[in-house]
């Protein structure tokens, strides 16, 4: 499998260098491919919950947000 | 730093690091609205800033836009960055608004782009002010 490729662009002399991840390079995307799914689940999560108490009150989103403005 | 037309593969997350840090020194905080909506996010002790949504369009208006202000950037403690952008999410066309602080150990000689996920597909960021 290949890994993502990374552009360098040094702007002291202007060169662009396209190549593919290093092990390292890959090990953090890697992380931060993970943190970002945890972030966004957890935000989801959270979303859910408000949708759950909105369903319990009877209102919609745009209804709260009416009531928010 | 000037972010023009910038697309991504799909919709994500656009991040900047410096560095090449992977640290928690992070810290960004972003007022955005999204259509009529306005709405406040934050991202404290994280390992890059979160800049904004970013995504696919076919058109002009769908792409990220904005400019990225870092102050100092030769100071090895705390740097001030701050941004204004315009985005579609994928759902609604907004604007973001941020401030930002990086807890710096050493002067800022790299700045990386990252994606939540994806790649990217078009746009250019033109840095200025650099020697």
């Amino acid at each position: 499998m290949t890994k993502p490729i990374i552009r360098i662009h040094n702007v002291d002399t202007n060169e662009i260098i396209d190549r593919e991840m290093t092990a390292e390079e890959f090990a953090q995307y890697e992380l931060d491919a993970a943190a970002a799914a945890a972030e966004a689940a957890d935000i989801a999560a959270k979303k859910a919950a408000k949708d759950a108490v909105l369903a319990k009150l009877g209102l919609t989103a745009e209804e709260l947000a009416a009531l928010t403005a | 730093m000037v972010l023009k037309m910038v697309q991504a593969s799909g919709t994500t997350t656009l991040r900047m690091r410096l560095n090449g840090d992977t640290g928690a020194n992070y810290n960004t905080n972003i007022v955005q609205s999204s259509g009529t909506i306005a709405n406040g996010r934050s991202s404290i002790n994280a390992t890059s800033f979160l800049v904004d949504d970013i995504s696919t369009g076919s058109t002009v208006r769908a792409t990220l836009n904005g400019a990225i202000n870092l102050y100092r950037v030769n100071d090895t403690n705390e740097i001030v960055a701050d941004w204004t952008t315009r985005n579609d999410d994928g759902v609604d066309y907004g604007t973001a608004r941020a401030g930002a602080i990086y807890d710096a150990s050493a002067a800022v000689t790299s700045i990386t782009f990252l994606l939540d996920s994806g790649t990217f597909s078009a746009g250019t960021v033109y840095l200025y002010g650099v020697n």
